[in-house]
């Protein structure tokens, strides 16, 4: 039986991933793009702001939620310094801390604002992730590791464009057709990267093609869906709505901002279904792998 | 070009450092603590009302939580150690249970760490 806490403690990674990513990968966008972002600098770091904020508050909200969790739902154990000292002391807790760190350090860039202060504080984003969930399981760890590690700092990437690139389009700025061609040709490298990244991840995590049965594996199965549909949106994108844009047709705007924000929700179903394979599912699910 | 070009190795510099931190939290593996045994067992059908219950595990752990609970979800007293030293095995003591069927949960930390659960049902038979 799944227990409520364990839907809340989902609900919160989902939206603390999608915090972590946003924040961080608009900060990753600002940097790279300096050029065609140079107008909408401080909209941008308002929304990193708002979204780290809101990353820190639910990180501490969801250490709320372990101990009522590792209490079996007693409320009084709020009050246990031994108790709240031992999910801090977890591999959860120690996580959870690192990400705080890590979106601090993305809020602070408006005031150091250094690139390479700025992307020594994004890499904590992918390096926290690695360090928990289901990669440290299974063998080779390293090569899984590496994978995580890859396929979320390119994520970050492609997650940290949706808001930019709405705000260029939106405000009908000259550099939106720029940054649009720009991130779709740096995206026609990474993308292969990620998906290579993620069936690796896959493979080695459920086994083979026995793994994909299991609800472990189906639920990964159910995440590949809405992955290949997000894809569909990005050649869309790429090879459609940014063509037409750049030649300046009238309704190209608004599809790309409809497709955009399709991209969007997309993604946070995405991050749901990863925060339930890494919260709900036990990898004893997969069992056969773990002995 | 040259922006493009800019853009890229501001990537592969970002991925590099990536991966530079990768050797030092390569060997950070986390692994869930499997209960041994247990006593009663897993979907035991017992004649009478168990007298101790007691869950043995491969490796120390911190228990955390550990509950009776009867069909109905109703939490039922059960008598242990609630201190949060590092144990391989814990007894508790159920009260004298009617007939029904008792699902026993646990929640805890194990050596490495990482939050753990469990759970078994028995049943006392009429």
């Amino acid at each position: 039986m799944i227990e409520n806490t364990e839907y809340l403690l989902a609900f919160l990674k989902t939206t603390i991933y999608g915090c972590s990513l946003f924040s961080g990968g608009t900060l990753l966008f600002l940097y790279i793009f300096q050029q065609e972002t140079r107008n909408i600098r401080s909209e941008l770091y308002s929304f990193i702001t708002r979204s780290g904020l809101l990353g820190i508050t639910l990180i501490i909200i969801n250490l709320g939620t372990q101990v009522i969790w590792l209490s079996a739902g007693d409320l009084s154990a709020f009050y246990d310094l031994d108790m709240i000292a031992l999910v801090l002391s977890s591999s959860t807790g120690y996580t959870q801390l690192f990400l705080g760190l890590g979106l601090i350090g993305i809020l602070s860039t408006s005031k150091i604002n250094h690139p390479i202060y700025g992307l020594l504080v994004l890499l904590l984003i992918p390096i926290t992730y690695a360090l928990s969930g289901h990669t440290g399981f299974y063998s080779p760890t390293w090569l899984l590791k590496v994978f995580i590690i890859v396929h979320l700092s390119i994520a970050c990437f492609w997650v940290g464009s949706f808001i930019p690139l709405l705000t260029l389009i939106n405000q009908k700025k000259q550099t939106a057709s720029d940054a649009l061609e720009r991130f779709g040709n740096i995206a026609v490298f990474l993308i292969p990267l990620l998906l290579a990244t993620g069936i690796g991840m896959a493979w080695l995590i459920t086994g083979g093609i026995n793994g994909l049965t299991t609800d472990y594996g189906l639920m990964l199965l159910a995440k590949a869906v809405f992955v290949a549909l997000l894809l569909c949106f990005a050649a869309l994108n790429k090879l459609r709505l940014v063509p037409q844009f750049k030649r300046g047709q009238a309704p190209a705007a608004e599809k790309l901002n409809r497709s955009i924000r399709t991209e969007i929700a997309l993604v946070l179903i995405i991050l749901t279904f990863t925060a339930i394979i890494t919260t709900i599912i036990p990898p004893e699910d997969l069992g056969h792998r773990l002995d | 070009m040259h922006v493009y070009l800019s853009s890229t190795i501001k990537l592969i510099f970002a991925l590099s450092l990536i991966g530079l931190f990768i050797g030092l939290f390569s060997d950070t593996s986390m692994a869930h603590t499997k209960v041994a045994r247990t006593i009663p067992a897993n979907e035991a059908v017992l004649k009478e009302s168990p007298s101790e219950i007691k869950l043995i595990f491969p490796e120390v752990l911190k228990i955390t939580a550990l509950k009776l609970l009867d069909t109905q979800g109703n939490e039922l007293t059960l008598e242990h150690d609630k201190s949060l030293k590092p144990i391989k095995e814990k007894i508790a003591f159920p009260p004298s249970l009617d007939a029904g069927t008792y699902r026993v949960i646990w929640r805890g930390i194990s050596a490495d760490g990482h939050p753990i659960k469990g759970q078994i049902i028995f049943t006392v038979s009429p």
